[in-house]
């Protein structure tokens, strides 16, 4: 079964009197495993449409099922209800809380998950020992790298074991280096933990190590492929 | 919890703003606490400049004596038995007194001068403790218990030419209808600011004055003064609902202009409170509307990430709360500490201010506070609800916010 599916989904934002079809017609399946990339020049309907599969915005047509739900039929507390257990989110500018320490970001989702707190530790520990971050639980995001930060991201991403991680270009305020290491380690958990990804790049070298690419062009789905191990 | 958390690290986040703001927060509540307790003190002073050298708190004698005394209506001077307990409890002293009228000369054999005068007879221990009338004399002594003893107030002492030491022929009738005569001497002379009084008022002492006027172990009246002057309605209805055989009449009754201001009293608390906080709420709600607009950002990327929209506004409350209740504790203590001081240290302007005769009381210049539950708590659950009050646009704001557009701009 698929985790996502959409079926001819559109997002038109109007701005003034013109018409921005962002998101222009996009049926799509992710399966649970893959390691999806969405390609595409700035302005190709990329995050736009990230948001609407994250249930962060509504369709103007078209429908949206996330682990054989209907998005669409949700209250917008039902869709934080359905973000919280279902998906984890990576920003592009990591969007870590800053007045919580890495630990405590992460710590952040298993409570209002409603996790006990006897099982914080054995869950953050092992994902902070992954993911390089040991030594660094106790910081706060601003004494921490770029790199760091969205290290921490990820772990919050992954943390409360949601269906998908959707990343909107979780590298582009990376430099080249920890973008590539970031994937790798992103690829690591696909593989070793299962975690299904979706994220959106126009980084050639973060695309190259996906294992299914599909390209955006103007709203729509222009090329969807998958590449052989 | 983490809400929590945040909500407290959030107030450290911006030190000077959460300093400035508290601050501001902390000397209104503290200004306010203690206006409201100068407004008591104010109060308290007008009954007791009203009560303390006449009639006490609750004034008790015969029925029907209060409206039209007599030489004859004299009640026993022991009324314990006939006072319940409940009332015992609240009182702090008990001044009886008699009073008569007496024809009071002084001089010579060539120059004499003769003056009808009113005479009150006071048992001078209990008035050292209770009321102020030691604090008016302003030439020689108190009374101290002596027979012969007697106190001039200043305007009779000139009309009499009398002076301290100077003897003073006492000429009155005796409730028996036996003539009352004695020669007293003159022991201070007193001044108590109004002219009528002092023109034709004598003090002496009780025992001298139960002798020569027949009336032995017997009082005109009984002055209660209470632990807490405004309790003396209450207190003079659960005497008079105890017995017959004593009226109480409460300072309420014989001042009415001063009880009609303790009526609104509550209102213009409530007023007092109104309008500072109303200031308050304007600088508060500012600041911490600005700290708010400031992280959108946060509270969309939050909401990204599953805190529902309640526990998102819990955030904002709790901030808002925390820093108003800590401001509000922190305020109250301050303001309670300095009423507390000046109700045990009043300071005395008379140097700078005169005092105004009003109502039948005088207002001193002095600066003097009573500490009470109510406007300690007044205040503090204001300050409290002005959390709750400066929460709820942000909350309202919170509510229409769409993650997707907050998390654009960011
Ligand atoms: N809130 C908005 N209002 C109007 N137009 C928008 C809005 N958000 C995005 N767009 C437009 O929609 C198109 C797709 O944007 P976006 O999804 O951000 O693409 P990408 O992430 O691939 O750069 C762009 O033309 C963009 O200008
Ligand atoms: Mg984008």
């Amino acid at each position: 079964m698929s985790i996502v599916s959409t079926t001819d989904l559109k997002r038109v934002y109007e701005s003034g009197a013109t018409e921005v079809k962002a998101v222009n017609g996009v049926s799509l399946s992710i399966e649970a495993g893959e390691f999806a990339v969405l390609a595409g020049p700035s302005g190709s309907g990329k995050t736009t449409l990230l948001n609407l599969i994250g249930g962060l915005d509504r369709p103007t047509d078209g429908s949206v099922h996330l682990d054989g739900e209907l998005l669409n039929d949700k209250s917008d507390d039902e869709l934080t209800r359905a973000r919280l257990f279902k998906i984890g989110f990576i920003f592009q500018a990591y969007n870590l809380v800053p007045v919580l320490s890495a630990y405590e970001n992460v710590q952040f989702i298993l409570q209002i998950q409603g996790v006990p707190d006897s099982k914080h530790e054995e869950r953050i520990m092992p994902l902070f020992e992954e993911l390089g971050l040991s030594g660094l639980a106790h910081r706060r995001p601003g004494e921490l790298s770029g790199g760091q930060q969205q290290r921490v991201a990820v772990a919050r991403a992954i943390v409360g074991h949601p269906s998908i991680i959707l990343a909107d270009e979780p590298t582009a305020n990376l430099d080249s280096e920890s973008a590539v290491a970031l994937l790798n380690l992103m690829h690591r958990l696909n593989l070793e933990q299962k975690v299904t990804f979706l994220f959106s790049s126009h980084d050639k070298k973060v695309i190259d190590i996906a294992q299914r690419v599909i390209s955006m062009r103007d709203g729509k789905i222009c090329d969807d492929h998958k590449k052989t191990q | 919890m983490m809400i929590l958390r945040i909500a407290w690290r959030n107030l450290w986040r911006n030190r000077r703003r959460t300093q400035l703001t508290m601050g501001a927060m902390i000397f209104s509540c503290a200004m306010l606490v203690f206006s409201l307790g100068y407004y008591d003190g104010f109060l308290w002073s007008l009954i007791n400049n009203a009560t303390e050298k006449e009639n006490g708190h609750v004034f008790i004698a015969l029925p029907g004596y209060y409206a039209s005394p007599t030489l004859e209506d004299a009640c026993p001077e022991a009324i314990s038995s006939q006072i319940p307990e409940n009332v015992k409890s609240e009182i702090k002293g008990v001044c009886p007194r008699l009073q008569a009228y007496a024809l009071l000369s002084c001089g010579t054999e060539e120059e004499n001068r003769t003056q009808p005068g009113q005479i009150i007879a006071v048992d001078y221990q209990a008035e050292l403790a209770n009321s102020k009338l030691a604090g008016d004399i302003v030439k020689g002594d108190f009374l101290t218990g002596d027979a012969r003893e007697i106190l001039l107030g200043q305007g009779l002492a000139r009309k009499i030419r009398a002076d301290i030491g100077s003897e003073i022929i006492f000429f009155s009738s005796a409730a028996d209808g036996s003539i009352a005569s004695e020669i007293l001497l003159v022991k201070g002379i007193f001044s108590s600011g109004e002219n009528m009084r002092d023109s034709s008022l004598a003090i002496m002492n009780l025992k001298a004055a139960q002798r020569l006027l027949a009336l032995e172990e017997r009082v005109h009246s009984h002055r209660l003064f209470l632990r807490n002057p405004m309790q003396a309605e209450e207190i003079a209805s659960r005497l008079n609902a105890a017995q017959k055989s004593l009226e109480a009449t409460p300072w309420q009754s014989i001042f009415p202009q001063i009880a009609d201001i303790l009526k609104i009293w509550l209102g213009v608390q409530l007023f007092t409170v109104a309008i500072y906080y109303a200031a308050m709420a304007l600088i508060t709600f500012n600041t911490m509307y600005m700290a708010f607009l400031e992280r959108m950002h946060e509270f969309a990327v939050m909401q990204a990430i599953g805190l529902t929209r309640g526990l998102l506004a819990m955030l904002i409350l709790c901030e808002s709360i925390i820093m108003a209740t800590a401001s509000g504790i922190i305020g109250t203590a301050i303001g309670a500490g300095a009423n507390v001081v000046l109700f045990y240290h009043p300071i005395d302007l008379s140097r700078w201010m005169e005092s105004i005769t009003w109502g039948g009381s005088s207002i001193q210049p002095i600066l003097f506070c009573v500490p009470s539950l109510l406007s300690n708590l007044l205040p503090l659950l204001a300050m409290i609800l002005l959390g709750f009050a400066v929460a709820a646009l942000p909350t309202w704001r919170l509510y229409r916010l769409k993650p997707v557009e907050a998390l654009r701009e960011g």
